[in-house]
């Protein structure tokens, strides 16, 4: 391991001697501005898709940006109602922002009224933009992501209850939750509570499936999950306000000046208050006497605060970012076992700075960030065993940098992470460490061959990720080649992945007939083939269809499980599992049509490999699927969002008292009116509008159907 | 009657008597076991099931569901007649279990809590405890609510429940909320009519188990994990003395069956199974040589249980591990040799055995 460390720093070396400036690696971006082209005006609105899926849409200048690109060659397809669509090919580089100027020309094709999506890309990724997110209604990223294809996404409860997300069958711990590259999983569950990322601020959602520790770090065993905040944009203004079933109200805010053009400083500052009353009636399970009952003590409050600084340069440019959030909410405990007492409050306050720079064929670029979570969880009165009151402190202290450089057709790139987490509290017990170290190294190289119609892009990363915990360094590998040709694109991936066991399972405090295992080894992918399938239609007269299919199948060695011993002992375990599966995605928007339908299906087959126990891994549906369908008629723009999440096992090794299927389906329909120089949106909302009860986890039900109502104000961008 | 005639009445005969032997096979079928072993051998398992073997043919299994909840963890099992009581542990219930029908036919709960032992006193009397909240209740089959009743306080966590002569006998650990011993064990009586405290008994440290024969009630103290300090306790249900503390029942034993020659079988996870006769107070088998199967290591596998089944054979549980790849059991010893006559995989997690004939 060794050697490869000193590959890296001589590979890092080697490129830092050619770029001017070393620093972090990002993802490429792709800058531009569409006008027409027979009055050489910013045309607002048009909608810019690029192949791996990404989109944007124009603002009022006419610029629009696309931020986490794959790197290599792509094509850009630029359209808006009333002109032309055009088509563009664009090289793109990590750590690189390309650019593009785009001039369409009036045509008599009348194209449908535009609808934001989130699309299915290359690679198994799926973009989400801030119109989507907006269009869609969801309030946090546990609602947002469950309606992607290949994500099962567990809420506890209502709105504001813990979440937490599945990726082709894992472990919430192996999902990596990225906020602006900070990860968001906690000190000591290892998951990220979904519920805590509020979507007010958000500018991208990328959904990143299957083994990716190559490409963003430890714990990418499953999937990533990258969230990109929004950028001060210039002068705005904004103001949301709702309200909605159980006590439920939203108020939200958001202001900015300055300029974001090249130049500029721009600032932005906005907050946001959510509320949550809880005490929904619930189905009372046959052992407790059936029924209904009302689940108390399920109330949930949050506040959170965001501000920003941006100076756009010429080739450069650097963001300060800040951040306050606070939850607090009961914890009501299982339908058959309620607390009245339990609680919890979790803050996070955190500030980041990061900058970007390009230097001809180079760029660089660097992020610091330092993030302090409190946490508290206690139950004066629990329904079983002593009454606690348990506090963690979690300080994090995190430095990216990297750099990337083309060398003739070759693009490299190189980086290094190193993360110092201070750990305090009554959670963890005997032997937990005071502090954690994390280090990582990773080189990546990719090589674009084009001939004609044809393009061969292959790729080849290497990281290396180490932790205090651990003691070793752990290596994961990863090389591609993707084909594109026309209307279609094949990808065949090789990958590793690593992910450290958490600190609770290693500290936890010991209770009764649960015990926590300090000798856990790593999860390992020691093997993921993923082969990816992507047809995409697009014209001025075509169905505008799009299709992805992925297939995968790996070996995971060690995946924790929590299991009992000879003694009756619970308590975290390594096991070995394989998963195979698939998904398959779909999307039509007819051009000229005033729908867009979507829907996808995911296979995970996630089994114990050893001999005492068969079957699938409890609480992984073997199927999941979702589907949307949205029109606009009349000005009103609405959907319909179905989600579905097979039978999913509650004991080791067998179907008895599995759970049974949950179908939840989703309504709203909004319109925007245009006051002067604003904008008023109005929007109404069913959640769970067949009034489903039963929850993904067993005894923690739903609140069944919600409805919300809620304005927007807005002025700017 | 011509020749044709009788043939016809023949034939039509042996369709009648085809269509009355039906042998299609039928719930209940089941439970009358094999025409040379009409055993059955319940245990409640760790995927919430009540699960049953016949002994005569240990391929013939039945599992019945107790419920999806987390909270459903049982712990022990009563049976009488052909219906059964499983104290659903954390869903703080019981599932009264129809064998016949193999379905839960009835929940009787407590409002909070967790619930552990459970005893048939009569036909229309359950008695079961609550861990949590330290109180003992009943309820009859047929009441018309579902709630457990005549709530009594005993001493703190109350383990299991043993019915004897129409007496009801409660265990207590007397452990405390932070689950140390915070004093003596302590053998509660109730009068099953009144659920009024009758009297208590002292015991040794830390009772979980219990189980009566020759008008004694014999009370395994589990001692201290770890320690080797196991002990028995024996109270004469004539006179209402306890006996003193016998000593050496090895490390952290646990759940204890008495046969019908007066053998205790006690099963311990940390060594297996000890025989102690509780006509000669000796044991046939020591804590040191239990009764156990190695492992592959070679060390003793630990058991959850162990019964004497109807055929006379001594049916050991091994509750099985998966996270050390181990898979559970049912080892069969010869019940006058203990001799290892068979080993039975079974399902993750058996215990609280009971065997049993439903003739």
């Amino acid at each position: 391991m060794t050697r490869v460390v000193r590959l890296i720093l001589l590979l890092a070396c080697l490129i830092g001697a050619r770029a001017p400036t070393l620093a972090a690696q990002h993802a490429p971006e792709l800058r531009g501005r569409v006008l027409d082209a027979a009055t050489s005006t910013p045309l607002p609105g048009a909608e810019v898709l690029s192949s791996d899926g990404s989109r944007a849409v124009t603002g009022s200048d006419g610029i629009f940006v696309l931020r986490a690109l794959k790197p290599g060659p792509a094509q850009v397809t630029v359209r808006r109602v009333g002109f032309a669509p055009v088509t563009r090919d664009v090289e793109l580089a990590n750590g690189a922002t390309s650019s593009l100027t785009v001039m369409l020309s009036a045509a008599p094709v009348q194209l449908a009224e535009l609808t934001a999506t989130a699309a299915p890309a290359a690679g198994g990724v799926t973009s989400i933009d801030r119109a989507a997110i907006e269009q869609s209604g969801a309030s946090d990223l546990a609602d947002i992501l469950q309606q992607q294809g290949g994500v099962v996404v567990t809420r506890s409860g209502g709105p504001g209850s813990p979440a937490t997300a599945s990726i082709r069958g894992s472990s919430a711990s192996q999902v990596l939750v990225l906020v602006d590259g900070v990860p968001q999983n906690q000190a000591v569950s290892g998951s990220a509570d979904l519920s805590l990322v509020r979507l007010d601020n958000v500018e991208r959602i990328s959904v990143v499936r299957g083994a990716q520790s190559a490409r963003y770090g430890q714990q990418a065993l499953g999937g990533a999950i990258v969230v990109e905040t929004r950028r001060p944009a210039g002068l705005e203004a904004q103001a949301d306000v709702g309200a909605g079933s159980y006590g439920g109200r939203a108020l939200a805010g958001r202001v900015g000046a300055g300029r974001s053009s090249a130049g500029g400083v721009a600032a932005s500052l906005s907050g946001a208050y959510n509320d949550f009353a809880g005490d929904f009636p619930y189905d009372i399970p046959p052992e407790r006497g059936g029924g209904t009952g009302v689940r108390l003590n399920s109330a949930a409050r949050d506040v959170s605060l965001e501000g920003a600084v941006a100076w756009t340069g010429a080739t450069a440019e650097a963001r300060l970012r800040g951040e306050y959030f606070d939850v607090d909410r009961g914890m009501p405990g299982t339908v058959v076992q309620p607390s009245l007492t339990g609680h919890q409050t979790q803050q996070r306050i955190g500030v980041g700075l990061d900058g970007t720079m390009k230097l001809g064929r180079a760029a660089a670029s660097v992020s610091v960030s330092l993030q302090r979570q409190d946490a508290t969880f206690a139950d004066s009165a629990p329904p079983f065993s002593a009454p606690y009151d348990d506090h963690n402190r979690a300080d994090v202290f995190l430095v990216d940098a990297g750099a990337s450089r083309d060398v003739g057709a070759w693009q490299l790139s190189a980086g290094a992470q190193f993360q110092r987490m201070g750990i305090s509290g009554t959670a963890l017990g005997v032997g937990a460490p005071d502090a954690t170290l994390y280090g990582g190294g990773r080189i990546a190289a990719r090589a674009p061959f084009i001939s004609g119609d044809w393009a061969l892009d292959a790729s080849a990363a290497l990281r290396v990720d180490g932790s205090s915990l651990m003691g070793q360094w752990y290596a994961s590998p990863q090389v591609g080649a993707l084909l594109r040709h026309d209307w279609w694109s094949a990808e065949l991936r090789w990958g590793q992945a690593y992910n450290p066991p958490t600190l609770g399972d290693m500290y936890f405090q010991e209770g009764v007939q649960v015990e926590p295992n300090p000798l856990l080894a790593p999860e390992r992918v020691k093997s993921e083939w993923s082969l990816y399938l992507e047809a995409r239609e697009a014209g001025p007269s075509s169905l505008n269809a799009s299709m992805g299919l992925s297939l995968f199948t790996a070996s995971i060695d060690g995946m924790i499980l929590w299991s009992p011993d000879f003694r009756y002992i619970w308590s975290p375990n390594n096991f070995d599992v394989s998963r195979r599966g698939g998904e398959l995605n779909l999307r039509l928007a007819p051009l000229g049509s005033h729908v867009a339908l979507a829907g996808g299906v995911a296979l995970a087959s996630v089994t114990y490999a050893g001999p005492v126990l068969s079957g699938q891994v409890i609480y992984r549906p073997l199927w999941s699927a979702s589907a949307s369908a949205d029109a606009s008629v009349l000005g009103f723009e609405g959907g319909l969002a179905w989600r579905y999440a097979g039978s999913r096992r509650t004991a080791m090794g067998t179907d008895l008292n599995s759970l049974p299927p949950v179908n939840l389906l989703d309504f709203r329909v909004s319109r925007v009116i245009p006051i002067g120089g604003m904008a008023v949106r109005a929007r109404f909302a069913i959640d769970n509008l067949i009034g489903t009860r039963t929850g993904m986890l067993v005894d923690f039900p739903l609140p069944g159907r919600l409805l919300r109502f809620d304005i927007s104000l807005r002025y700017g961008s | 009657m011509n020749r044709r005639h009788a043939v016809l009445l023949a034939l039509a005969g042996m369709f009648t008597l085809a269509a009355c032997g039906d042998d299609s096979p039928q719930p209940w079928d089941f439970l009358e076991g094999t025409p040379t072993d009409p055993g059955i051998l319940l245990a409640v398992n760790l995927d919430k099931t009540l699960f049953m073997l016949q002994t005569g043919a240990p391929d013939e299994r039945v599992s019945i569901a107790l419920g999806t909840s987390s909270a459903v963890t049982p712990v022990g099992l009563a049976v009488r007649g052909t219906f059964a009581a499983v104290p659903l542990g954390n869903a703080a219930s019981v599932a009264y279990v129809d064998l016949a029908t193999r379905t839960v036919e009835r929940y009787f709960t407590f409002a909070s809590g967790n619930a552990t032992g459970v005893a048939f006193v009569d036909q229309a009397t359950v008695v079961v405890c609550n861990q949590t909240t330290d109180q003992c209740g009943k309820f009859d089959p047929a009441q018309g609510g579902n709630e457990i009743t005549g709530l009594v306080a005993v001493t703190q966590f109350p383990a299991s429940v043993v019915a004897a002569g129409g007496r009801v006998f409660v265990v207590s650990s007397n452990l405390d909320d932070n689950y140390m011993q915070a004093g003596p064990g302590v053998v509660t009586e109730l009068n099953p009519a009144t659920m009024e405290i009758v009297r208590t008994f002292e015991v040794g440290a830390n009772p979980q188990y219990a189980a009566a024969a020759n008008n004694r009630l014999y009370v395994v103290n589990s001692g201290d994990y770890g320690l080797n300090n196991g002990t028995l306790s024996v109270i004469n249900l004539a006179n209402n003395t306890v006996d003193p503390v016998i000593s050496g029942f090895g490390d952290f034993p646990g759940p204890i069956n008495i046969d019908s020659r007066g053998r205790a079988y006690i099963s311990s996870f940390n060594y297996g199974t000890a025989v102690w006769s509780t006509i000669t107070t000796e044991f046939l088998k020591t804590p040191a040589v239990p009764l156990c199967v190695n492992s592959a290591g070679g060390a003793c596998r630990g058991a959850a249980d162990a019964t004497v089944a109807p055929n006379g054979d001594v049916y050991q549980a091994f509750f099985g591990s998966a996270a050390t790849s181990e898979a559970a059991y049912y080892f069969v010893y010869d019940g006058d040799t203990f001799a290892l006559k068979d080993s039975i995989a079974v399902p993750l997690g058996p215990s609280g055995l009971v065997g049993a004939t439903f003739d």
